[in-house]
């Protein structure tokens, strides 16, 4: 078990550390000199020479690459260019926006799209559930930026229940800030809740499928007791192998729709990076969502081993 | 009537694909008004006899834009899914050929490292190299869709080698090449295009994302994605603009899905379940 | 106590099960023999009330007073694994895979308001050492998969029998294991029945078995009742050509030396059966006429449908 878990441990460090290194190297080294690059085609020789220096540039590659990588574990990831503050009390501050956001959104999915998709497996080929798969269609394909749109539209500038976008801060207004992530993490949710709904109700109707099934209701339990007790946890195991992909569906959703309503987040800042080309801020934004990703993925890949308890490492 | 207009997914899909092709097709030679042209006089106009669907906040015509803007998406779709067919298929059956080898376990791991970059970060790395525009989020959708493709043609190809007419034209003589070629291709097409029809509607997805975001298809080039960022400016005075493009978006990508799970349920009959 | 008239299951229209009749006694076992295909476990599943989806059943099955057919799922929630528990032939598939065996065990304590949690876990753990299964405690916390085909088969009788049943529907619980185990199987479940006086109901194909458990025997066959009466006289005097053949199918202790006479032809499939008698294409008796009117019931001995042959004189 140990060394199982050291195993898979030293894959994933060494993921991220190519990780980093690819993202190093295509922002920072094969641009030729990011300093010029971000200054645009008119600075002076000698203006792009003072920011080499002033944001560290001017040292050999390696180098540059260990202190980055060390920067992650001190906060000190240099200073952005176009806000002129620290990357790394930049980053940890619109963390209070984007976690909270994709938790919200990770668990509305979850919730929606196992919900759904149990419902329609315990209904099925009936109209409800081709109601619902109906609808998971529909929710495959519409952009849910375009679904933030839609539901500001109704929701903000037509019933005025929520702000149309913007984020108070938590300390000014933690229930206004609260209800500003809803709409967004519901449009983020749907596509999510579209395609897990699908998988659980194919992985469903196969679990009621088996015998232990049977055995169950022959115990008396009635078949709403039947798919809660025993089927459910059956049939999520192969749901949760791809929670890790859509996890980084859902990564990159909070990028466009923290754009949509204008919320302070990680996305907003990389938009607003790029829009700037601050290679700083944008190299450390990148490695920042790839890194969350490919963790995730790492996580979810153990939890598979102890939802499943045949799979599990070390027992007889 | 062949038996496959009559599956529900995929007859919808054809036709709401046959649409979408079309408005493609007719904005080549027709339509209502130059979609580039800009009439500062009509501006933000609502739907009206000379401009069916209204004018955006340059006075262009919207039904100009969307139909343009077909043909935008159709084109992203195709060279996403051809880079990453080509090169998924190619690597995955290559994968297979030398199967528990080195090379296998090299091309698999480093396809895997590819898919853990999201497509939209793929992106945001090559057009701050590139600069951002149409193509390069395209080939970043691409890189992202070849993974996907790699490991279908992967699991596919071997399951198909495992098979006894394959092992009998080894023994008669044909060379590895010669058979992934001529046995193994024509027998992973199928999958490759239900895969396919997948990826083609998140192609289009995605780069509606990257577009909307600014980092994807740059004015005066029309795109549903451009237009949806635009309509938001004017959301509360004009929101017409934002109904449209969705829609064309989720019509174009349902069209792909529905295509895709019809194609899948009549290749293989065992997967279907209605 | 339990009471069988004119049961018949069918689907789609097409009958699977014709008109079966029969009574149970308290602390009575009845086999139910037939090749697989012959509406053994249909029948069983039909009394349970988990026919699957698509099969209708007609008739009426009277369990304990309590007509069982018409009555609402949540009323056969409350019969089954409390009045009447089944025991399943795959040990391997039969048990959830993610839960532990003991809480599998206890859950039908609670679930029928017997005891509290605390107390079923402990009487699962009991029920476990009562059934064989070594180390109780310690097993009652593994999953199906840390257990042995036969270990199951006894967690599975230790389900089914925790909230004591008045009858126990056992579907070939011994075809999937091996030969020791079947004989350590078949006397817990003697045991079983000893202590506690429930009525059983026992599914096999194999003559031996039920031989072996069962008080009368029901020959079944292409969803009709062949023969039924006293298991000795089944199996000792059987009039029914059908009867004759399976017990001529049966391979004697020196197998080797005299020559295992199966009977010709297949069983038909259950969804396509003739309107007259099911074994007429395969029967030495058989005519024109058998394939096309059911057979009458002749009782002496034994009871049996047939047109041709009779029973022995009562």
């Amino acid at each position: 078990m140990a060394l199982f878990l050291i195993k898979r441990l030293a894959g994933l460090v060494l993921t991220l550390l190519v990780a980093a290194l690819v993202i190093f190297l295509v922002l920072e080294v094969l641009p030729g000199d990011p300093a010029a690059m971000m200054m645009g085609v008119s600075a002076t020789p000698e203006s792009v020479a003072a920011l080499r220096a002033e944001l560290g540039l001017d040292g050999p590659a390696a180098t540059r690459f260990l202190d980055w990588l060390a920067g992650f574990f001190t906060g000190n990831l240099g200073l952005s260019y176009t806000y002129r503050v620290a990357v790394g009390g930049l980053i940890a501050e619109r963390l209070a926006v984007t976690v909270p956001l994709s938790l919200l959104a990770l668990g509305l999915s979850l919730v929606l799209g196992v919900t759904l998709g149990t419902w329609a497996a315990a209904h099925a080929h009936r109209r409800s559930d081709l109601v619902i798969m109906g609808l998971t269609q529909l929710g495959l394909a519409i952009p849910n930026f375009w679904f933030g749109i839609l539901l500001v539209l109704v929701f903000a500038i037509g019933l005025g229940w929520f702000p149309a976008g913007g984020f108070p801060g938590w300390a000014a207004d933690p229930s206004l800030s609260a209800r500003a992530l809803l709409l967004p993490a519901f449009a983020l949710a749907m596509p999510q809740a579209a395609s897990l709904a699908r998988i659980t109700r194919s992985t469903m109707l196969e679990t009621l499928s088996e015998d232990y099934i049977r055995t169950a209701r022959a115990k008396g339990l009635s078949r709403g007791q039947t798919i809660r007790r025993h089927a459910l946890r059956n049939a999520l195991i192969p749901v949760l192998t791809i929670l890790g992909l859509q996890f980084s569906f859902l990564l990159a959703g909070t990028i466009v729709l923290e754009n949509v309503f204008a919320l302070p987040g990680l996305g907003r800042l990389l938009i607003q990076a790029i829009g700037g080309h601050d290679l700083i801020l944008i190299k450390s934004l990148v490695l920042f969502y790839v890194a969350t990703a490919i963790i995730v993925n790492a996580i979810v890949d153990l939890a598979y081993g102890i939802a499943d308890p045949r799979l599990r490492v070390g027992r007889t | 009537m062949n038996p496959a207009w009559r599956h529900p997914s995929f007859g919808a899909g054809a036709v709401l694909m046959a649409l979408v092709i079309g408005a493609a097709l007719l904005s080549l030679v027709w339509t209502p008004h130059d979609p580039a042209a800009m009439r500062i006089m009509a501006r933000l106009k609502p739907p009206s006899a000379e401009h069916w669907l209204g004018t955006d906040q340059f006075g262009r015509d919207i039904v100009s834009m969307v139909l343009v803007g077909a043909r935008n998406a159709l084109l992203v779709g195709l060279v996403a899914v051809g880079i990453g067919l080509v090169f998924g298929v190619a690597l995955g059956m290559l994968a297979a050929l030398y199967r528990g080898r080195f090379i296998d376990e090299a091309v698999m791991r480093a396809l895997d490292f590819v898919f853990a970059f999201p497509a939209v970060l793929t992106a945001i790395l090559i057009l701050t190299w590139f600069g951002p525009g149409l193509v390069n989020a395209v080939i970043a959708i691409g890189i992202f869709n070849i993974p996907v493709f790699a490991r279908q043609a992967r699991a596919a190809t071997l399951q198909v080698v495992a098979q006894d007419y394959i092992r009998a034209a080894r023994l008669a003589g044909l060379s590895r090449p010669a058979v992934m070629i001529r046995h193994i291709l024509p027998n992973i097409t199928g999958l490759m295009i239900v895969q396919g029809s997948t990826q083609f509607a998140f192609a289009i997805l995605a780069e509606a994302s990257l577009s909307y975001l600014g980092i994807g298809t740059q004015p005066p080039n029309p795109s549903w994605g451009r237009m949806l960022n635009d309509a938001q400016t004017y959301l509360a005075t004009a929101p017409h603009l934002a109904i449209v493009p969705g829609l064309a978006i989720a019509i174009t990508v349902l069209a792909f899905n529905l295509l895709g799970d019809g194609l899948r349920d009549l290749l293989d009959p065992r997967m279907k379940e209605r | 106590m339990l009471t069988l008239r004119d049961l018949s299951v069918s689907l789609r229209g097409r009958p699977v099960l014709r008109n079966l009749s029969l009574d149970l006694a308290p602390g009575e076992t009845l086999g139910l023999v037939g090749e697989s295909g012959s509406g053994k476990s249909m029948t069983a599943l039909a009394l349970m009330g988990l026919l699957p989806p698509g099969f209708v059943a007609s008739g009426s099955i009277r369990l304990d007073g309590t007509e069982l057919l018409g009555l609402a799922d949540a009323d056969l929630c409350r019969l089954r694994g409390r009045a009447m528990a089944m025991i399943f032939q795959e040990p391997m598939t039969a048990l959830n895979p993610v839960l532990p065996v003991g809480a599998q065990i206890a859950e039908g304590l609670v679930l029928h308001g017997l005891m509290q949690p605390r107390a079923a876990r402990e009487e699962a753990v009991r029920l476990m050492a009562r059934v064989g299964l070594p180390d109780p405690a310690r097993r009652a916390r593994s999953y199906p998969h840390e257990l042995s085909g036969g270990q199951r088969q006894r967690a599975m009788i230790a389900m089914a029998i925790a909230c004591r049943p008045s009858l126990l529907i056992a579907d070939e619980p011994t075809s999937a294991l091996d030969v020791s185990l079947q004989v350590e199987i078949l006397a817990l479940l003697r045991e079983i029945r000893e202590e506690t006086g429930m009525a059983m109901i026992f599914i096999s194909h194999d003559l031996s078995v039920i031989s072996a458990m069962a008080d009368r025997a029901l020959v079944l066959y292409g969803g009709l009742a062949m023969e039924t009466g006293p298991t000795r006289h089944v199996i000792g005097r059987p009039a029914h050509p059908y009867t004759q053949g399976l017990i001529a199918a049966i391979p004697r202790g020196t197998a080797h030396t005299e020559r295992l006479r199966p009977i010709p032809g297949q069983v038909p499939d259950l969804v396509r059966l003739p309107p007259g008698c099911p074994f007429a294409g395969r029967c030495a008796l058989g005519d024109a006429h058998c394939a096309e009117a059911p057979p009458p019931l002749r009782t002496g001995l034994t009871a049996l449908r047939c047109h041709h042959a009779e029973p022995a004189p009562a």
